[in-house]
């Protein structure tokens, strides 16, 4: 046995670069390994399992080229799930485009106008307040150059709509 | 796989010759990009798609590869851009298509020996942080030189060491966990 205790070898094979834990050298650590059952089957444990995830890997990379050169993978079929995954999205968004965004654009734009009486609507948005004398009968709303704006009276007196798209 | 002079080679040819020179390129460095993108991302189909877009990147950037690193250092650069790139990708599509109800999976599911060895892949690596993995794997499974790891990941020599040996504790850690029987031995 060298002078090197169990417990600083044991310290060490946690981080000792793998040739080390081979033994084959003369450092005190590989002297150790060879005199020490107990150490010895530590270190084997951990190269076994190590070389046992190195050919993992190694034999998962085979088992892809094999299918690649089978025609298996090709850049067509790789582009084909990108494509399937892009076309669900483009579907995703053409209808959001034809029925979602109407429908957020009124209700994030819902304006709620309420007349001098004092009566008012509760609505997601806080409404905007005007001095009662600038209030008109029919909102005058200028349209954005990009946009258009609808002006809707509804089935209450109290309640106008004003949809920007 | 070819090593480096093998490689270089190769590239240099792709360079200046016909379209299969690039097509040898491209078929020596694509297992190579794909285990890259395994370690990267522990999942088959990730790692393939991952690394169609790598050599697409090659067969557009090769032609203007100069040789002031090493090819293996720059593909090794482009492997992560693109993965990295990737991932933010997905985060956006799933981020948009989470009320979608879930659809039949497009992709090949792996045979029985595929899903052991891919667990066995993710038990081990699954645990560390990106950077230990990716080194762990360089260094001590590839047998990269420590110095030569770091390079690829534009890491100072003495950084990309110390994660080499945080990710070898981590692993070995976890193997003398499930060897109770060797713990007791140490003690």
């Amino acid at each position: 046995m060298t002078d090197l205790t169990c417990a600083a070898v044991r310290e060490q094979l946690l981080a000792a670069d793998p040739v080390l834990l081979r033994a084959r050298g003369d450092s005190p650590f590989e002297q150790h390994l060879r005199a020490c059952a107990g150490c010895a089957a530590a270190a084997r444990a951990m190269l076994a399992a190590t070389d046992e995830l190195g050919r993992a890997l190694d034999r998962l990379v085979t088992g892809h080229s094999a299918r690649e050169a089978a025609g298996e993978l090709t850049v067509g079929a790789a582009r084909g799930r990108t494509a399937r995954a892009g076309s669900a999205l483009r579907r995703a968004h053409g209808r959001w485009l034809a029925y979602g965004a109407p429908l957020a654009a009124a209700a994030i734009l819902l304006l709620v106008l309420w007349q001098a009486d004092g009566r008012q609507q509760t609505t997601r948005f806080e409404p905007i307040v005007l001095p009662e004398e600038h209030v008109p009968a029919v909102p005058i709303v200028n349209a954005p150059a990009t946009g258009t704006v609808a002006v809707m009276s509804t089935s209450a007196a109290d309640i106008t709509v004003v949809w920007h798209f | 796989m070819s090593d480096d002079s093998e490689l270089d080679d190769l590239v240099r040819a792709a360079q200046v010759g016909p379209e299969a020179a690039l097509l040898r390129l491209l078929a020596a460095v694509r297992p190579l990009v794909y285990r890259w993108s395994l370690v990267q991302t522990g999942a088959p189909d990730d790692a393939e798609d991952i690394t169609q877009q790598v050599l697409l990147r090659v067969q557009r950037g090769v032609s203007s590869f100069t040789f002031a690193a090493r090819f293996t250092t720059w593909l090794y650069a482009v492997t992560r851009r693109t993965a990295a790139d990737w991932r933010r990708t997905q985060q956006r599509r799933s981020t948009l298509l989470a009320a979608r109800p879930p659809q039949a999976a497009h992709s090949e599911q792996p045979d029985i020996e595929s899903s052991r060895l891919l667990e066995l892949v993710r038990v081990h690596l699954g645990g560390l942080p990106a950077r230990q993995r990716e080194l762990f794997d360089l260094v001590d499974l590839q047998g990269v030189p420590p110095n030569e790891a770091a390079d690829r990941l534009g890491l100072n020599h003495n950084t990309a060491r110390v994660h080499v040996l945080r990710a070898r504790r981590a692993i070995r850690a976890r193997i003398l966990a499930v060897h109770p029987d060797i713990v007791e031995e140490l003690r």
